[in-house]
């Protein structure tokens, strides 16, 4: 049992009421003063050009108040590096915009993208990564687009390698240790192969949404769907030279794909500039699926070798990584991916694999959890299954043995290596796996746990770990006013429970009720600066920025009270808004003595940040096939960690489960977006073509979870792991399905009813090649 | 001149009077339940998500009954009783229905944006069937997507209800 008074305790979120009764406010919710409604003519071609647009009639319907076109917006871009622009000419796939009309009411502005008129010249598409990169392929940009980053170009449908994240020094996308050629030599077992992991939509059910006007030419007031305030405004100032406000309220789901909104933000910030009004841009559900930024699609082609006693020796591949018409912060994946790798394998001494971000005429790819790792490890560690199974070893063994333990190095995304010399998952595995029953349901590589009847059941596993849990800058405060306390840290609320922990962390330090803390609404003016939610990270970094800031502020009103009764700051406590004296508790002072009706103590906190502490989720699951439907479902699943400590237990759980959903999981064998290879437009563009588990099919959901305390920047030594509860799903459930089919090899995601029975020589033809 | 049609709704135990038509301040034929609550009466607890009947963020009661409020048409709304998610506490003592002080009690929700929609389609439920088991209500909320997963949180405070015996 917990010694303490919040941590660790079930806690009712404090915006719970709200959201049950309805008053809860979201975005398309909020009551924005003079707020025009923006909609968007979309290219209804993968990749053409526009020979002539006539805007004219548009612009003459009463209560339009502008029409903005490549003609007119401003020459602005976005992307890694910047290469997208807020319109264009040159239209790349079904969906990039055309034009925007900003109007008194979405009626109007409906009625006015028809009275565009635009003729278009087609031009060749080109959709996958392997057909993007051939001699003569399609040029989704030109040499004239000049992207260049660190003295790289944009080159045949690649972009240039690297992103922000190494600052100054080199990209970092490709691993070159060791000696591969030797590390082949020096194995049992060599495989080579391909695995391909398709495009997939994380489908927050709140659409994007923004809103954004201009207070003068050097203001703008954006409000925002976005679970990172800080990423939505700072790299978009840079661009367009103003200074951006963010306001962002309940965010309706997020599962880190509606952080920086990087692209629409952009595009309604010069919607606004353009027709000189408020206006907001509510994407609809369609647009959301056919148009707004999706996670990556790659494929790995390589070739691993081990030794009988499973130690890994060599791993060399290209990782062919699908961006499609864009990449908001796919480089970022790209170098995180290799981290992610680099982690599981760690022991592997001799490296050598290249990534290439490859450009098509597909939706443009965007942030999403999982962020790189997800998709090169359904595929890397898919193939390394071949050579597991050569030398019979199963791979929660394999993984024990090759994963990075406390004082191993591993790269992270700035292409230096870093190291923890406490955190360590060996028992972790030790007791997921017995509590998983793993190794009585492992019955061996292409070997089912059981059969009945028609149905054969199969076990599987894989894992993921990041170094990003304590990354980045967070910076808080704390105020002290009357007897209430006040915490300002940009965090939004997505549903990740992390508002109430910053409130648990708080009421803990000053030994509080949870009802006198408020945490501030998360919004850039009032609060400073944050990366934002994104790897895990608000629970070391907010939680230890806010954190330090109850503390400064706690020993601040210690030593005002201190003053008042003439002792020092040391001889003093403070429990339920009084101060006294740890002597003698009868001699004692409340809160609003110390700070009375027009008086603030304030109290700041941050955490710089660094890569040295890495989180890791383990998962184990068991899929059911259907022999004769080919029908795979996931029956039973146990998620896997060692968190340091719970803040919150409820949370913590529901955090694990959500790993199935939002494009996690789910991905091995349920979900992916079809692409119509004759006119280029996505066939899975509402929520019924585009498949995701609803209630009545659930499997049976166990989670393990360990509280070593490890030494991080949160007070109580917790880590976070709600970005990558799903991450390593897909290649667990792929794993699973093999087995449970008898070992014939799938290489291509998700495993679906064709796909498997193809596997089975019982369908041919198909979807599948 | 095309005739204007007299059309009365009572929702969450108001009575509103409206015009059906295209002028100014009327309600055109084409305009759904889900706009004319959100934009005309600010009841904005109820969620547009995917605007085809697929995902049940919309929910609303139409005489205890769960519809998809964005693919109903207000105009077909006249002289039924329609409750959103603002019309479920009692309006007296603000007292939570059962429901959602279930959902509060056992945490039933992350993002929070299809829940006003579940507990619809709870309410529904449990007013056609007050011990529904397990399975009847996980058919019963098949309707309902949760893309964060809360569905286990949701399950285990409805059969919290059905276990209490309370009216619902
Ligand atoms: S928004 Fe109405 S059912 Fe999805
Ligand atoms: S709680 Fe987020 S979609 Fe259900």
């Amino acid at each position: 049992m917990s010694e303490f008074r919040h941590i660790g305790k079930v806690r009712r979120r404090q915006d719970g009421r709200a959201i049950v009764t309805g008053k809860a406010l979201y975005c398309d919710d909020l009551p924005i003063k003079n707020c025009y409604v923006a909609k968007v003519l979309h290219s209804p071609y993968p990749h053409a050009e526009i020979v002539s647009i006539d805007t004219s009639e548009a612009e003459k319907l009463p209560g339009v108040c502008g029409v903005m076109t490549y003609k007119n917006a401003p020459d602005w871009k976005t992307g890694v590096p910047a290469h997208r622009p807020v319109m264009s000419q040159h239209l790349r796939f079904v969906g990039d915009p055309v034009a925007a009309v900003a109007a008194e009411n979405a009626q109007i502005a409906e009625q006015a993208l028809e009275l565009i008129r635009v003729e278009y010249r087609q031009l060749p598409p080109v959709y996958d990564v392997e057909d993007a990169i051939k001699p003569g392929a399609p040029e989704v940009y030109r040499a004239e687009d000049n992207i260049e980053s660190k003295g790289y170009h944009y080159e045949r449908n690649c972009l240039p390698p690297g992103s922000w994240f190494e600052g100054n020094d080199p990209p970092f996308y490709k691993i070159q240790d060791g000696d591969v050629e030797q590390g082949f030599a020096e194995s049992d077992v060599v495989v080579e192969g391909k695995v391909a992991y398709t495009w997939t939509f994380p489908g927050a059910p709140e659409s994007p949404f923004v809103a954004a006007g201009w207070d003068d030419d050097t203001h703008v007031n954006v409000w925002a769907s976005s679970q990172g305030p800080n990423m939505v405004c700072r790299p978009l100032a840079y661009t367009i030279g103003a200074h951006i406000n963010v306001t962002t309220p309940n965010v309706g789901g997020s599962y880190g794909n509606k952080d920086a909104l990087g692209y629409i933000t952009m595009l309604t910030v010069a919607l606004a500039k353009v027709t000189g009004v408020t206006v907001k841009y509510a994407l609809t559900k369609e647009e959301h699926l056919l148009f707004y930024e999706r996670r990556l699609d790659n494929k790995f082609i390589g070739k691993i070798g081990i030794t009988k006693d499973g130690r890994i020796k060599a791993l060399q591949g290209d990782w062919l990584v699908g961006t499609g018409a864009g990449s908001e912060l796919t480089q970022g994946q790209v170098a995180e991916g290799l981290g992610e790798l680099h982690i599981a394998l760690n022991k592997c001494p001799n490296w050598d694999i290249e990534a290439k971000v490859v450009v098509s005429n597909k939706i443009p790819v965007g942030i999403a959890r999982g962020f790189g790792g997800q998709e090169l490890k359904a595929c890397a560690l898919h193939l390394l299954t071949r050579a597991l199974r050569q030398i019979d070893m199963d791979p929660v063994t394999f993984y024990k043995k090759n994963f990075c333990q406390a004082g191993d190095e591993y790269y992270w995304r700035t292409g230096h290596k870093y190291s923890n010399p406490v955190i360590n998952y060996d028992k972790c595995f030790d007791v997921a796996a017995e509590k998983f029953r793993w190794f009585d349901r492992w019955k061996g590589w292409g070997v089912p746990s059981r059969v009945e009847g028609n149905k054969a059941y199969g076990v599987g596993f894989s894992l993921h770990s990041s170094g990003d849990p304590q990354s980045d800058e967070t910076f808080a405060y704390v105020r002290l006013e009357n007897d209430q306390v006040m915490v300002h840290c940009a965090v939004s609320q997505f549903g990740n429970g992390q508002r109430l922990a910053l409130a648990k962390i708080a009421a803990e330090i000053l030994n509080v009720p949870l009802e006198n803390v408020t945490i501030n609404s998360s919004d850039t003016r009032t609060d400073p600066a944050d990366f934002g939610a994104a790897g895990s990270r608000e629970t070391i970094t907010a939680g230890g920025a806010v954190g330090s800031a109850a503390k400064a502020a706690r020993q601040k009103l210690l030593e005002e009270a201190a003053e008042k009764m003439g002792c020092s700051a040391e001889d003093l406590d403070t429990k339920d808004l009084m101060v006294f004296r740890k002597d003698d508790p009868s001699v004692c002072l409340p809160w609003i003595a110390i700070c009375p009706m027009y008086y603030s103590i304030t109290g700041e906190g941050v955490v710089k940040g660094d890569f040295n502490h890495n989180n890791c989720v383990m998962n184990f699951v068991e899929v059911e096939v259907d022999l004769e439907t080919g029908l795979a479902k996931i029956t039973d699943a146990l998620s896997a960690s060692d968190v340091g400590r719970i803040i919150n237990p409820l949370e913590l759980k529901m955090q694990f489960e959500g790993g199935l959903g939002s494009a996690g999981m789910d991905t091995g064998h349920l979900e992916e977006m079809v692409l119509d290879p004759v006119i280029g437009r996505v066939m899975t563009h509402n929520m019924i073509d585009y498949k995701w588990r609803p209630f009545n099919e659930l499997p049976k959901f166990d989670t393990a979870v360990l509280e070593s305390v490890w030494p991080t920047a949160n007070p109580y030594g917790a880590i976070g792991i709600g970005e990558i509860t799903g991450a390593a799903g897909p290649a667990a459930v792929l794993m699973a399905i093999e087995n449970a089919i008898g070992g014939a090899e799938i290489n291509e995601y998700p495993a679906t009813p064709d796909k498997i029975l193809n596997a089975l020589g019982k369908a041919k033809g198909g979807l599948v090649e | 001149m095309e005739m204007s049609k007299e059309l009365t709704l009572h929702i969450n135990g108001q009575t509103y009077e409206f015009t059906i038509g295209r002028k100014l301040g009327q309600i055109p034929e084409s305009e759904t339940l889900l706009e004319t609550l959100r934009e005309r009466l600010g009841l904005t607890g109820t969620k547009l998500s995917c605007g085809e009947g697929a995902c049940g963020c919309c929910a609303v009661l139409m005489d205890g009954k769960a519809v998809a409020s964005c693919v109903t048409l207000t105009a077909e709304c006249g002289g039924k009783e329609i409750t959103t998610i603002e019309g479920l506490a009692d309006p007296v003592t603000g007292e939570l229905d059962p429901i959602q002080e279930a959902f509060l009690e056992h945490n039933a929700f992350q993002c929070g944006f299809c829940t006003p929609g579940i507990i619809i389609a709870v309410k529904s439920l449990l007013n056609a069937n007050p011990h529904p088991t397990e399975d009847e209500i996980k058919e019963a909320l098949s309707g309902n997507f949760c893309r964060c997963i809360s569905h286990y949180q949701v399950i285990e405070a409805v059969q919290s209800i059905v276990k209490g015996g309370e009216q619902a």
